[in-house]
């Protein structure tokens, strides 16, 4: 009864658990993205580009030209952005695989935190200190809910969290933007004749509003480093951390023990939601000040490279994000010797494939290391 | 005439232990002959590069004179070796037939499967070695003696002139041991030869005629069955002169703690597993469940701990009847469990041992505040209980993966047994130790009995039962088929009621 | 329309909508059957859907009389599915490079070569014809009837006579993949490799040759069920390719239970929700009134869960699904 569908699901959890925390955990992301850029510097050179003018645009849309000056900082709170929103939705993957859960419903959970932001920031108009809290809160609580019901179905009725958490972000893509949008919540209903499209603009009360006037770097990079301490505590230093990390590595062991892995699971994966859906608002209330009438930027699925790349914890997510935010930002101004900014899947695309693949190198390294020692030990037992 | 297997220097080495060490032997054709040796002494490492599965670091391999170059099962098979291993190599979802012909198919137009020619081939095979097996049944519907049954089928329809049973009798009644012995003279008496893999020595003295034994890796010396004795055996098995009593003291058993009134469970395939059982137990007493493995008892162990629903009946605990079933919900009832499988169900291997030490336990005050974790107290804490319970190596930050199987089970019943439990279900707490760490958790049980304690302890090994209960308790196909004072059941009578071919009426509740 | 017709329409624009879920899932028939989980899937559609246009596209060679330059639309699309069974191929052995050989999680693969997928096919889309929208319109097997004779036959006419090729491979291919798996030697020892390899290598089944055969052919199955949707559905490929139809495929075979037969089923289940909806949009548009689209639109995804839940909730995926094999492992 409750058995899990031992489908795929089990091979992450393996893996995951089989791991043990070394130098190489920081090692290899890094050589994966090494990797990453290496393979997509052979791809410009056999489409007859060249790869170090690529890359250099790629920097220089990342950081800017030279220190100091105007478009620098631009650039570089471009990339921050992005890297607050990618770090908020792989910390929610992070967190669901911790608990043995595979959260590909990042994406959903984001669109659903989107449009309850989207609402709330247009309902509510008391003063930014207290609305944007709320709309955070009442975002968290929705999106939380909305990925909670996955983890539900899984510990009551064994159905596998993959296939639920796929179908619910196919659902919360059509209800919001082939209903709400167009229909309840459309700006048409506020504006008649309103040539845009999607939702009206939130209240100038419910704005994250740019830190610097030349550049579009909000508090959301403040939302997503308090979401990175809260995870780092949480793991490392809570009673529930410690219940979803036992859950996550022997949900078995765990329930026999006597803690109540279904419980735990539903509640790491409302947290997971919680952190999607407030990507979501950040990007509303941030950078697009509106639902717009098609959102589908691909943060949510962005979130499990992220995750992946970073080891699944807080601090190795962060750093993931904000690199990859800045390749983003980057890839934009590849645009002028024709590359699509979706370069930036191609280099995230291959350093995850080394990131699977390290389980198995890892190993070969080890094995040849510990077959070298024990020889050794064996020849000088024999002296 | 050339030897059936000639083993030459052979090594093999896994990362952190030599499992075979420089080890030769040799096997005359039509002889039985066994190899004894406690858990990781290398028996079961020797025999897969025997059979092709390991590839040996060094050393030759010579079968029938002719020596073996790059070994593999399907090379091993040609050879005419065939192994049952251990843990049988049966797909449960496949039929009999299927099992057995996968690998060597009969084929027809080319591509099809010939599933007629493939009954009739199983059927004959069966047949001609007496191992009646039904080939259209599916192998998860079949009892474990009749596993077995297909998987030397399995190997005698691949033509095998050598046999390797890899501790076959580890899942079997005495009865059907008996059965497999007949089975093995009938294979000898026909020419084949059998190699013997086990570590308990009365049988091997019964079958065998040579007797090999391994310790750590290495071979300590060959014996002739007829020459030699068990305390002989044992003292190569072990390195010391082994005890086979353990101590115990007279048993004061006191009042009822746990009641069970007319339990019924269902199984995995939603049929009962557990039929209608009755049973008390006392404090200061060990209740023994004999039976074999597949009646019951993993049922039983999971409702007793919450695990599984309970159909119908009651379960009464210090008089208040059970009615939540959760694991966390029995353990506040004072239900402690030491899971039968350590590593699958008792312990977070990637967690260090110190967290090991107090799952279940991590919303107590102690151990926690309401939201933050006591590092302070758990550390204190698992200092104290690797010293207590002499977890080795002495560092509670250890990652409880690294640890050896008889210290991972000492973290086990180091946690369980710190509840201070008035019930502790143990079941089959010492599958896979060796002899000291089985000693250590014997002294525990009894330890926890003497200490006022009531134990439920599950074992398929009638030796384990028999030496640590008080009263034991035979299920068989889900009913309690006989219920005796262990001072005055036999071996033999045991076995009889395991198999289901005697039973005894119920016993009633002692007022 | 009588019923007949409609009927017939019905039926036929299941079975077109439905190729690329049915073509894709029996990707992740044979693969799981293995042994190897394939998320990869909707990636693997992507890559064949791009590349089948690009065969189509280099094999073109005569003028375009009006505009001038070559017309697109004059390459043999056939040339088309052979490259994207190539892609299908390669993909599909990296994915069992990285699952088999290596070892390494089999999902993280999965998601790389989905996240790859996506930016590599924009990148080439951009590299190849200049646009991030959609290819030019290339020749292709849209509305090309394989046995075009059968429209004239009464009955079944109806429904055949329009089917391309795809189509029919979608309607063959759960058939032989049935007789494969359940019926040949080599069928039986695929599943024991998903079952149990060890049990499988002590009786001389190589598992890491099935093992790549299975991922080897879910990736030409999948690069198909791409091609079909960019050279059967349409005559071009679109940036928005397969918009999640890879995953649609996942939950189909799960749904299907891992077989061919459950999994053509189950696919059709899919279909047959969206088509209805397109039904009831060009029939009786004013329920739409009452029942916005985009309740429509999510309704199959609504049903999988309820159907999940309510039917299947435990079904079982090949035991060893999902699980490295390596040879010698210490027991």
């Amino acid at each position: 009864m409750k058995e899990d569908i031992a489908h795929s699901t089990g091979g992450i959890i393996n893996w995951w658990n089989s791991r043990k925390e070394s130098l190489s955990d920081y090692i290899v992301p890094i050589i994966s993205i090494l990797f990453g850029f290496i393979v997509a510097a052979i791809l410009m050179i056999a489409t007859g580009q060249n790869p170090l003018a690529g890359y250099t645009l790629l920097f220089r849309g990342a950081f800017g030209s030279s220190w100091g000056d105007f478009i620098t900082l631009k650039q570089a709170g471009e990339g921050l952005v992005k890297g607050a929103v990618l770090t908020l939705t792989g910390l929610s993957v992070a967190v669901a695989f911790n608990v043995g859960l595979f959260n590909i419903g990042a994406e959903g959970q984001f669109i659903v935190g989107a449009i309850v932001a989207a609402y709330l920031g247009f309902k509510l108009n008391i003063t930014p200190w207290i609305n944007i809290p709320l709309i955070l809160i009442g975002v968290a609580i929705v999106s939380g809910l909305y990925a909670a019901f996955a983890a539900w179905l899984k510990v009551k009725r064994g159905v596998n969290e993959v296939i639920t958490t796929i179908m619910l972000n196919w659902i919360a893509i059509n209800l919001v933007e082939n209903w709400i949008v167009v229909g309840p919540f459309n700006i048409r209903n506020y504006q008649p004749g309103a040539l845009l499209a999607g939702t009206p603009y939130v209240k100038e009360t419910s704005r994250l509003k740019p830190l610097i006037a030349t550049s579009r770097l909000n508090a959301s990079l403040f939302i997503a480093i308090i979401a990175v301490i809260f995870v780092y505590i949480l793991f490392k230093r809570t009673v529930l951390g410690y219940e979803i990390l036992a859950t996550g590595k022997n949900p078995r062991a765990a329930r026999y023990a006597g803690i109540n892995t279904g419980r735990t699971m539903i509640i790491a994966m409302f947290i997971a939601g919680a952190l999607s859906g407030i990507s979501g608002a950040c990007m509303i209330l941030g950078t697009e000040g509106r639902y717009p009438g098609v959102f589908r930027p691909g943060y949510g699925f962005d979130g499990i490279t992220m995750s992946l790349i970073g080891g699944n914890g807080a601090i190795g997510t962060f750093f993931a994000s904000l690199f990859f935010g800045f390749v983003r930002a980057g890839a934009t101004n590849m645009q002028l010797i024709g590359i699509h900014k979706t370069f930036a899947d191609i280099i995230q695309g291959v350093a995850t494939l080394f990131v699977a693949s390290q389980i198995g190198v890892r190993y070969l390294i080890l094995k040849i290391g510990e077959r070298r020692k024990v020889g050794r030990e064996v020849e000088s037992e024999r002296i | 005439m050339a030897y059936a297997v000639e083993l030459k220097n052979i090594k093999k080495v896994f990362p952190g232990t030599v499992a075979n060490d420089n080890i030769s032997l040799e096997v005359e054709q039509g002889e039985v002959f066994a190899i004894v040796g406690e858990n990781g002494a290398g028996k079961t490492t020797l025999m897969n590069i025997l059979y092709g599965l390991y590839e040996p670091d060094a050393g030759e391999i010579y079968i029938f004179g002719k020596k073996v170059e790059n070994n593999s099962p399907r090379k091993a098979i040609k050879l005419g070796i065939g192994m049952v291993h251990q843990h049988f190599m049966l797909i449960p979802k496949f039929t009999v037939y299927e099992n057995i012909v996968l690998g060597e198919e009969f084929v027809k137009n080319g591509i099809l499967l010939d599933r007629n020619k493939a009954r009739e081939e199983v059927k004959r095979v069966s047949q001609l070695y007496g191992l009646e097996v039904d080939p259209d049944e599916k192998v998860e519907n079949l009892p474990v003696g009749i596993q077995q049954r297909v998987e030397v089928v399995k190997v005698l329809f691949r033509g095998a002139e050598i046999l390797i049973l890899d501790e076959p009798t580890a899942v079997l009644t005495p009865q059907e041991t008996k059965d497999l012995f007949k089975t093995i003279r009938s294979l000898k008496e026909s020419g084949k030869t059998v190699i013997f893999i086990s570590h308990k020595l009365k049988e091997v003295l019964e079958i065998a005629d040579r007797i090999a034994v391994l310790k750590n890796g290495k071979l300590k010396g060959i014996e002739n069955a007829r020459e030699t004795d068990e305390r002989k055996l044992a003292r190569l098995m072990v390195g010391r002169d082994v005890i086979f009593e353990v101590p115990k003291r007279e048993k004061k058993p006191q009042d009822v703690i746990l009641e069970v009134k007319n339990l019924v469970i269902m199984g995995d395939k939603g049929i009962p597993a557990v039929k209608g059982i009755s049973f008390y137990l006392r404090k200061y007493e060990i209740l023994g469940f004999a039976g074999v493995e597949g009646n019951g008892q993993r049922e039983l162990v999971e409702a007793l701990t919450g695990l599984r629903p309970v159909k119908e009946g009651k379960i009464i605990i210090k008089g208040k009847e059970l009615t939540e079933f959760d694991p966390w919900v029995l353990r506040r009832q004072g239900v402690a469990h030491i899971p039968e499988d350590r590593r699958d169900r008792g312990l977070v291997l990637p967690f260090s041992v110190s967290h090991n030490l107090f799952i279940g336990r991590q919303r107590e005050g102690f151990f926690s505040g309401r939201l933050f974790l006591r590092k302070d107290n758990i550390d204190s804490f698992s200092k104290q209980k690797v010293e207590e319970y002499d977890i080795r190596p002495h560092n509670p930050e250890l990652v409880v993966d690294s640890l050896s199987g008889g210290n991972q089970q000492k973290v086990v019943v180091a946690r369980e047994v710190s509840y201070e439990p008035d019930i502790l279900v143990a079941s089959q707490p010492t599958r896979g130790l060796d002899v000291g760490a089985t000693e250590f958790v014997h002294e525990k049980l009894i330890e926890q009995r003497d200490a006022g304690r009531a134990v439920v302890l599950i074992s398929f090994e009638l030796d384990e039962i028999m030496r640590l209960s008080d009263r034991i308790a035979v299920l068989y196909g889900g009913e309690i088929v006989g219920e005796l004072s262990a001072e005055e059941v036999t071996e033999e009578e045991l076995g009889l009621l395991m198999l289901g071919l005697k039973r005894y009426e119920k016993r009633e509740v002692p007022a | 329309m009588n019923v007949y017709e409609t009927i017939v329409s019905f039926i036929t624009s299941a079975i077109q909508f439905g190729t690329p879920i049915i073509l894709a899932a029996l990707g992740g028939v044979i693969c799981e059957n293995a042994g190897v989980v394939n998320i990869a899937l909707e990636g693997m559609m992507r890559m064949g859907g791009f590349f089948a246009v690009l065969g189509s596209y280099i094999t073109a060679r005569s003028f375009d009389p009006i505009l001038g330059g070559i017309d697109p639309r004059s390459g043999n699309p056939w040339f088309g599915i052979l490259l994207a069974i190539l892609v299908g191929v390669l993909v599909g052995l990296l994915h069992g490079y990285i699952s088999i050989t290596l070892r390494g999680n089999q999902i993280v693969s999965g998601v790389a070569i989905n996240v790859f997928a996506l930016g590599g096919m924009t990148f080439f889309l951009e590299r190849f014809f200049s646009t991030t929208g959609h290819s030019p319109s290339v020749a292709s097997f849209m509305g090309q009837p394989l046995i075009p004779g059968l429209s004239g036959v009464p009955i079944i006419g109806g429904i055949f006579g329009n089917l391309n090729v795809f189509n029919w491979l979608a309607l063959i291919l759960p058939f032989v993949i049935h007789f494969y798996l359940y019926h040949t030697a080599m069928g039986l020892r695929h599943r024991s490799v998903g079952e149990h390899p060890k049990a499988a290598d002590t009786l001389g089944v190589n598992v890491y040759r099935i093992r790549y055969i299975a991922t080897i052919g879910s990736g030409i199955l999948a690069g198909l069920a791409g091609a079909s949707m960019s050279m059967g559905q349409l005559d071009l490929f679109d940036n928005h390719m397969p918009s999640g139809l890879g995953f649609i495929a996942l939950a189909a075979m799960i749904f299907g239970k891992w077989t061919p037969i459950g999994t053509l089923f189950a696919s059709l289940f899919f279909t047959l929700a969206s088509v209805a909806q397109s039904y009831v949009q060009s029939a009786a548009p004013q329920v739409l009134k009452y029942i916005p689209v985009g309740f429509w639109l999510a309704l199959p995804y609504i049903l999988t869960i309820i159907v999940l839940v309510s039917f299947v909730g435990r079904a079982v995926a090949p035991a060893a699904d999902g699980t490295p094999y390596e040879k010698g492992e210490k027991l």
